[in-house]
C-alpha cells in the first residue's frame, strides 16, 4: 500500500511537472484525423468564399477552437490532452486493422480476407517493440507502395494536358522536318531566309478509290521534283536593322577573320597529308564550301585576300586621317585669319578716317594696296593718271602730253 | 544644326536597305541573281547558231541580264569576272566553241566560283522549237518580264554525290527566289526545267494538257480570257525553248580557276595532282621573276637614255658657252685694237 501511495505521489508530481509545459510542444503524435485537418485547412485557404456553407462551419470551428483555447471551462491540462490522444491514436489503429479486414467484394471476399489476414499478421509482428507513431508511418509507406505497383505503365491518364499539348507539337515539328513542304534555304531576298519547296504527294485533286494507282504513279513522279528558292515564309532579321551593331570593329573582324583562314589552311593541309579518311574529310569540307559558295554564302577563306582587304582598310583610314587633319589646319587658319582681320579692323577703327570708313570683315583692306591692285588692272599702256587733256586745255594747246608716269 | 533655342532632334533613324548593286554585294546576305550571258573565243560570223543559242539564254534568263550585251572581240572570263561584281553581277556564263566544233558552257558564280563546265551535246534553238509547234506562244506578249520558276527533276536528296547537288544548287540559284506570300499569279508565266538524265538517256517530251490532273482552280487572277479568280482552268505548258542536252565536264572550285574538285573523264591520283600543281606553281613562279626582270632592264634601259639626253644636253651647253665665249673674245680684241690705233696716235703727237 504505501509502495501504492508513494508510486501515485510521484505520478501526481511528474503530472503537475508535465502541466506546466504547453500541450503543443509536448505533444508531438498526431492522429490521421489531425492529418487531414491541416490538409484540408490548407486546401480551404485557396478555396475560400466558394461554399456558403463551409464558410458559416469555418467560422463555427473556429469559434470553438477559440472557447476551447481561452476558456476556463474548456480548458485541458497537458496530461489529460497527451492522454485523449493516445486514445485517439489506439482508436484508429482499431479501426484501421478492421477496416482492412472487412474490404473487398463478395466474389472477392476470400482473396481480401486473405490479404488483410497477411497485412494484419505483418502489423502484428512489427507492432511489437515499434511506437504508435512508427507503426503509422510503415502503415502508410506500405499505402503507398501498394498504389504505386498498382499504377499503370504508361501512366498516360496522369500526363498532363500541357505535357500533351507539348508533345503533339514536337511530333508536327518532326513530321515536318522529315518530308514535308519545307526543305532548307537556297536563297535570300529582301532579308527574308527563303526555303526550298519540295514537291507534295497529295496534289491532286481526287483521291477516290478507283484512282488510287494513278495517284501513287503521279505522287512517284512528284517525289523526284524540286523547285527553287521560295521566300516570304520565314522572316530572319538582319544585323544591319539592329542600329547598335553598325559600329562592330571591321578590322578587328578582318584579323579575326585572318587567323581563322589560316588556322583552316592550316588543318587542310594537314589532313591532305593524312590518312585516307582525312583526305575524305578534306573533300567534304571542300564541297561544303563550294556548295556554300554556289548558294550565294561568301566563304573568306582565302588568306591573300583577307590581307589585301586589310591593307585596303588600312590605306583608307590613313587617307582619312590624312583628310582630317587637313580639314583641321584649314579650320585653324581661316580662323586665325579672321582673327588677324579682326584685330587689324579694331586697331584701324581707332584711328578713324577713310580707312576706319570703309573696313570689311572678309579682306584687309590697304589704301597702298588698292592703289597698286588698280593700277595693276588698268594694263599695258595705261601706266600713269591722267594729268591733263592730249590737246591742250589748261596748260595750252599743241604739244604731246608729258611723260605720263604716275604719282610716285 | 538646330535652330537657336531648339533642341536637336534626329531624324534618320531607321536603317534603310540599300538596293543598290555594289552594296548589295557588300552585305552579309546573298544578293538578287544577275547573270550575264557571253560568247568567248571565235567571231560570231563564224558560228551564227551559238551567237543564237546565247541570244535564246539570254531571253530566258531575262529581266535579270543584259540582253543587249556586246562583247569585244579579244576578252576574256577574267576580264568579265573583273566587271562583273562592279554590276552586281552574281553568275557568269560563258559559252564558246573548239576547234573540233564542240560548244561548251562554263556557269561561275561571281566573284570566287566555283565553276562548273558542261559539254552541250546537243541543242534545239528557240526558232526551231517555235517552228514545229501548232500554235507558238507569242513572246512579244510580255513573257520574258519576270523571272522563271525552276523546276529540277532527278537531282536526288541530300544522298547525292557532291557534284550531282551542287550542279542543282547551281541552277536553283541562277535565278530570284518566289516571294509565296506577294507573289502575283500573273507574274508566273515560265518555267525552267532541268532534269538529270543519268543513266537513263532519253529526251524531255512536249506536256500534254488534256489530263484531268492539269485542270487547277486559280486562287487569282491570271492573264488569257477567262482566267479569273476561283475559276477552273486547264494548266497547258508550251515549250518555248531553247532546249540542250549537255553534260557536266568539271567542277572548278575558283572562277575558270582553282582546284579541279570533279573531272568526268581524267582521274589522277593524289601524287600526280600533286606533281601537276607543283609544275603549275613553278611556272608561277618564273612567269613572275620574268616580268620583274623585264621591269628592271626597261628601267635599266630608260636610266641610260635619261642619263645619255642629259649629257647631250650639258655638252650642248658647253659648246654654246664656249662659242658665245669665242664671239665675245673676237669683240673685245677689236674694240681693243681700234682703242690702241687712237691711243697709238695721241702718243705720237698731235695728229688729230
Amino acid at each position: 500500500m504505501t509502495m501504492l501511495k508513494e508510486a501515485l505521489s510521484h505520478q501526481a508530481y511528474f503530472d503537475s511537472l508535465t502541466n506546466m509545459i504547453p500541450s503543443s510542444l509536448y505533444i508531438t503524435e498526431t492522429t490521421a484525423v489531425e492529418d487531414d485537418e491541416k490538409g484540408a485547412l490548407h486546401a480551404n485557404k485557396f478555396k475560400k468564399g466558394q461554399n456558403k456553407e463551409s464558410k458559416e462551419r469555418r467560422k463555427a470551428e473556429e469559434k470553438l477552437r477559440k472557447k476551447q483555447k481561452w476558456e476556463a471551462e474548456y480548458a485541458e491540462s497537458t496530461v489529460e490532452k497527451k492522454k485523449k490522444k493516445w486514445e485517439e491514436i489506439e482508436a484508429e489503429n482499431d479501426r484501421d486493422s478492421d477496416s482492412e479486414g472487412g474490404s473487398g467484394d463478395e466474389g472477392e471476399v476470400g482473396e481480401g480476407e486473405g490479404q488483410a489476414h497477411e497485412e494484419a499478421e505483418a502489423m502484428e509482428v512489427e507492432e511489437e517493440g515499434l511506437s504508435k507513431i512508427e507503426i503509422l508511418r510503415k502503415k502508410l509507406a506500405l499505402k503507398i507502395e501498394k498504389k504505386r505497383n498498382g499504377r499503370p505503365e504508361n501512366g498516360a491518364e496522369n500526363v498532363s494536358k500541357r505535357a500533351a499539348r507539348k508533345a503533339a507539337k514536337m511530333k508536327k515539328k518532326a513530321e515536318g522536318k522529315k518530308g514535308g513542304n519545307i526543305g532548307f534555304s537556297a536563297t535570300t531576298k529582301n532579308g527574308e531566309k527563303p526555303v526550298r519547296g519540295r514537291a507534295s504527294t497529295d496534289g491532286t485533286a481526287d483521291s477516290s478509290n478507283s484512282e488510287g494507282a494513278k495517284n501513287d504513279s503521279v505522287s512517284h513522279d512528284l517525289s523526284t521534283i524540286d523547285f527553287g528558292g521560295i521566300s516570304g515564309l520565314k522572316t530572319v532579321s538582319s544585323h544591319k536593322a539592329n542600329k547598335s551593331l553598325s559600329n562592330v570593329s571591321k578590322s578587328k573582324n578582318l584579323n579575326h577573320l585572318l587567323e581563322k583562314a589560316n588556322a583552316k589552311k592550316q588543318r587542310l593541309q594537314e589532313l591532305k597529308n593524312g590518312s585516307s579518311e582525312d583526305k575524305k574529310k578534306r573533300e567534304g569540307i571542300m564541297w561544303g564550301d563550294a556548295m556554300k559558295e554556289a548558294n550565294g554564302v561568301r566563304v573568306r577563306d582565302d588568306p591573300a585576300m583577307i590581307k589585301k582587304a586589310i591593307k585596303r582598310k588600312e590605306k583608307s583610314k590613313a587617307k582619312s586621317a590624312a583628310k582630317w587633319a587637313d580639314r583641321i589646319t584649314t579650320v585653324a587658319d581661316s580662323m586665325m585669319d579672321k582673327q588677324k582681320i579682326r584685330k587689324h579692323n579694331l586697331e584701324k577703327r581707332k584711328l578713324g578716317g577713310k580707312v576706319a570708313a570703309n573696313l570689311s570683315h572678309k579682306e584687309i583692306r590697304d589704301e597702298e594696296g588698292e592703289e597698286k591692285t588698280k593700277r595693276r588692272r588698268l594694263g599695258v599702256g595705261f601706266e600713269g593718271k591722267k594729268e591733263d587733256f592730249l590737246n591742250g586745255g589748261k596748260k595750252g594747246g599743241g604739244g604731246k602730253g608729258g611723260d605720263r608716269e604716275g604719282k610716285q | 544644326m538646330p535652330k537657336h533655342g531648339r533642341k536637336r532632334k534626329k531624324t534618320r533613324t531607321h536603317v534603310v536597305d540599300d538596293e543598290s548593286a555594289a552594296n548589295a554585294l557588300k552585305s552579309a546576305e546573298p544578293p538578287p541573281p544577275r547573270s550575264m550571258v557571253v560568247r568567248h573565243g571565235s567571231s560570231s560570223a563564224e558560228e551564227p547558231e551559238l551567237s543564237e543559242l546565247v541570244g535564246d539564254w539570254r531571253n530566258l534568263m531575262s529581266p535579270a541580264t543584259a540582253l543587249k550585251l556586246k562583247e569585244r572581240k579579244g576578252a576574256k572570263i577574267r576580264d568579265y569576272a573583273e566587271m562583273a561584281p562592279v554590276l552586281g553581277v552574281t553568275h557568269l556564263l560563258a559559252f564558246s566553241m573548239n576547234e573540233g566544233g564542240n560548244v561548251n558552257c562554263k556557269i561561275a558564280r561571281v566573284p570566287s566560283g566555283p565553276t562548273l563546265t558542261f559539254k552541250i551535246k546537243r541543242f534545239s534553238l528557240s526558232k526551231q522549237v517555235r517552228a514545229v509547234q501548232k500554235r507558238p506562244i507569242d513572246t512579244s506578249s510580255g513573257i520574258f518580264q519576270t523571272a522563271p520558276v525552276v523546276v529540277t527533276n532527278n537531282f536526288g536528296g541530300s544522298e547525292e554525290a557532291a557534284h550531282i547537288k551542287l550542279m542543282r544548287i547551281t541552277f536553283q540559284n541562277m535565278f530570284p527566289a518566289v516571294d509565296v506570300g506577294n507573289v502575283k499569279l500573273s507574274d508566273v508565266r515560265r518555267d525552267y526545267i532541268i532534269g538529270n538524265t543519268g543513266a537513263f538517256g532519253g529526251a524531255m517530251s512536249d506536256s500534254e494538257g488534256e489530263d484531268e490532273a492539269a485542270n487547277v482552280v486559280l486562287p487569282q487572277k491570271f492573264t488569257g480570257r477567262g482566267n479569273s479568280k476561283s475559276q477552273k482552268s486547264a494548266l497547258k505548258l508550251v515549250e518555248l525553248g531553247p532546249r540542250m542536252r549537255m553534260k557536266l565536264m568539271k567542277v572548278e572550285r575558283g572562277l575558270a580557276a582553282g582546284d579541279i574538285m570533279y573531272h568526268s573523264v581524267v582521274k589522277k591520283t593524289p601524287e600526280e595532282a600533286k606533281s601537276q600543281k607543283s609544275s603549275i606553281v613553278q611556272k608561277e613562279a618564273l612567269r613572275k621573276q620574268r616580268r620583274e626582270e623585264q621591269e628592271e632592264n626597261v628601267q635599266r634601259k630608260k636610266n641610260a637614255k635619261e642619263e645619255k639626253k642629259e649629257a647631250k644636253r650639258v655638252k650642248r651647253e658647253a659648246r654654246d658657252v664656249q662659242a658665245m665665249n669665242e664671239l665675245r673674245g673676237e669683240a673685245t680684241l677689236q674694240v681693243n685694237d681700234g682703242g690702241s690705233e687712237e691711243r697709238a696716235s695721241d702718243s705720237d703727237g698731235n695728229n688729230n
